[in-house]
């Protein structure tokens, strides 16, 4: 049995030290993902207590599947919460384009000059929530959960062409933010060298 | 496939691990939705595992009764019910038969149904037709019979002119020499409730069953009860290891029902079960110091007579508090009442006729039902209360334990029966919703039982 499964079914007791450690092993990867869907803090907040207590409701039919597999499993479920609260939260579509995408360069994919040693995870994990909330769904469903364009369109109600226009604009746009963002860092004076 | 984008390979690469921490406020509101969503999941779960245990019980319980009480023959009632097609065979060997044998009966009237030109087969099949018991249509069937070899003796004609009584035929059998078949005569049905009667055509002998016995008069006399008994009981427990501040005796009665075959027994019921406990509760509080009376206002009346201002002064009482929170236990009395439901089973491994000697084990399922306050030590009634906290954790609804013990039977009569059985019973789980620093109890206890036979 691995330590995955021994949590679990600690969990399952309600040993109230299982279920600490659960918390502080998961909540702040949790509290990551929804964040890249929903950036306000409280909001996130409240989903991940919804999503936690969603968890605890169903861990008992948890098919464990190997090692990452619970994890995979929190991770759709505050997927999917996330994106019910933005559907309810934009009432009508989600999908919105930002004034100035005129002057977005939607052609600039080929540039490889990205490090991820450029910028810290916290900047780019405040880059992509700083997204318009369209963008930043599409974004984060391909990217990260790595879902196709039919299936976001599906889970999203759009157009398969909606979802990859979206995806397009919100890549010119987080490039466009990373390139100011570098630009202003390398203004900065740099002391103590 | 689309061709990754860098971008897509630096946030993936990059954003693989990151967490945020959630402030302290919310982990500790959300440990405590996740304890309630867990104990709430476990309660859920428990009563469906409930539910289906006592399905199943009853469903077993149920089978068990109906195989055993039916001793098992449900195939031969089935057949000695399938009297809807009595079927009767004529027996022929042709070095058995009596050849100079005749038809004795030849003063009846003949009402000619078969092909055949057999006088002996018209015989037999209008004796048959013309029988009181039997329908008028019944067929003959002679198989490959010749005629010489239609043998009928006194017995068959006897059943053929209506001598025997009307449940005495059921069956004859036997087959032919030359080609194994079976004539028969099949017929329609018959009431043959009491006994049946196998004659054979060649040797005349008769052998008879008996097939079902006339039920004695009373409703618990009928077989679904046979082995059936209800016991009243009534149990103290003593507990170990549980809360020393609850009540370490607990009382239980209740109503039981037994099934005994063969020494084995399985036993069910329902009784109830009070316990007492203290549960303690934290509070912090002012104490009460005393009332005061605050000004509200005044009010100036112009006193006409004396030509001045008199003032009416309005009060409120104010109850005046200590500043410093103390902090109290307050204990309260409370009393619990459970269901208890037991599957017990058992075998007597002595079993005369004035006592018997068993085991039991089984398993016993306990249901909150009800908690009440008894009383407290701790008026609250002038000191002002900040803060309560539960000390004592609240009881499961639900827990399970595992018993087992010795009966001892001792017959009072035929159908009464005093039962003493000392049992040894487990905890599986602490009667506590946080069973932190309180162990799995234990506990002994005396079922005694008064139990009354349903059947003999």
């Amino acid at each position: 049995m691995t330590e995955e499964q021994d949590l679990i079914k600690a969990c399952l007791k309600g040993d109230s030290k299982a279920l600490e450690s659960f918390y502080d092993r998961y909540a702040p990867v949790l509290l990551s993902t929804c964040m890249r869907y929903v950036p306000v803090r409280v909001d996130a907040e409240d989903l991940l207590q919804e999503a936690l207590i969603k968890i605890m409701s169903n861990l008992r039919n948890f098919d464990f599947r190997g090692k990452g597999s619970i994890e995979a499993w929190m991770k759709r479920i505050i997927v999917n919460l996330s994106l019910n609260f933005l559907r309810n939260k934009a009432s009508k579509n989600i999908f919105i384009y930002v004034e100035n995408e005129a002057l977005l360069d939607l052609n600039d994919t080929k540039e490889t000059d990205f490090e991820a040693t450029d910028l810290s995870l916290d900047e780019i994990h405040r880059l992509i929530g700083e997204l318009p909330i369209g963008y930043r769904t599409v974004l984060n469903l391909y990217v990260f959960e790595k879902y196709s364009h039919l299936e976001i369109a599906t889970m999203l109600g759009c157009s398969e062409g909606n979802s990859k226009s979206q995806l397009l604009r919100a890549r010119a746009l987080l490039k466009k933010q990373i390139k100011e963002l570098r630009t202003q860092k390398e203004a900065l004076p740099v002391y103590g060298s | 496939m689309e061709a990754k984008d860098p971008l897509d390979q630096l946030l993936d690469g990059a954003m693989q691990g990151h967490s945020i921490t959630p402030s302290a406020t919310s982990k500790n509101e959300h440990l405590d939705a996740m304890r309630n969503a867990i104990m709430i999941a476990n309660k859920k779960h428990y009563y469906k595992r409930l539910g289906l245990t006592l399905f199943s019980i009853a469903a077993a319980i149920t089978a068990l009764l109906l195989f055993l009480t039916n001793e098992g023959e449900f195939l031969k009632k089935e057949t000695s019910s399938s009297s809807v097609n009595k079927e009767i065979t004529i027996e022929k060997k042709s070095s058995d038969l009596p050849k100079t044998d005749p038809l004795k009966s030849t003063n009846l009237n003949l009402s000619i149904e078969d092909r055949s030109n057999s006088s002996k087969t018209k015989n037999l099949n209008n004796l048959m037709t013309n029988h009181p018991l039997l329908h008028h249509d019944t067929p003959v069937n002679k198989g490959n019979l010749s005629d010489d070899e239609i043998n009928l003796d006194d017995e068959m004609l006897d059943f053929a002119q209506g001598k025997l009584r009307p449940n005495d035929i059921l069956s004859l059998t036997g087959t032919d020499s030359h080609n194994k078949n079976l004539a028969s005569i099949t017929f329609p049905p018959l009431n043959l409730e009491k006994r049946k009667t196998h004659l054979n055509l060649l040797t005349g002998a008769r052998k008879e069953d008996t097939v079902n016995k006339v039920a004695p008069k009373g409703f618990f006399h009928n077989k679904p009860f046979k082995g059936l008994s209800i016991a009243v009981e009534y149990s103290p427990e003593y507990i170990f290891n549980g809360n020393q501040e609850a009540d370490q005796l607990i009382h239980s009665g209740g109503l039981t029902f037994e099934y005994k075959r063969k020494g084995y027994s399985i036993r069910t019921g329902l009784s109830l079960s009070v316990t007492g406990d203290i549960m303690r509760e934290s509070i912090d509080y002012k104490s009460y110091l005393g009332t005061t009376k605050i000004l509200d206002s005044v009010q100036f009346e112009w006193d006409a007579d004396h030509r001045k201002l008199t003032p009416v002064f309005y009060y409120t009482d104010q109850r005046i508090f200590e500043d410093q929170i103390s902090t109290a236990v307050l204990k309260t009395k409370m009393r619990y009442t459970y269901l208890q439901i037991p599957i017990v089973l058992g075998y007597d491994f002595i079993s005369k006729k004035e006592y018997s000697l068993g085991f039991r084990t089984g398993a016993l399922c306990q249901i909150l039902l009800k908690s009440e306050q008894i009383s407290t030590d701790y008026s609250v009634e002038n000191d002002l209360i900040i803060n309560m906290s539960q000390v004592t954790p609240d009881r499961l609804k639900l827990h399970w334990e595992a018993l087992g013990g010795i009966n001892l039977g001792i017959r009072l009569s035929d159908r009464f029966k005093l039962e003493l059985e000392p049992q040894v019973r487990y905890y599986f789980n602490s009667v506590y919703e946080k069973s932190d620093g309180i162990d799995k109890p234990w506990s002994l206890s005396l079922r005694t039982a008064i139990t009354y036979k349903l059947s003999h």
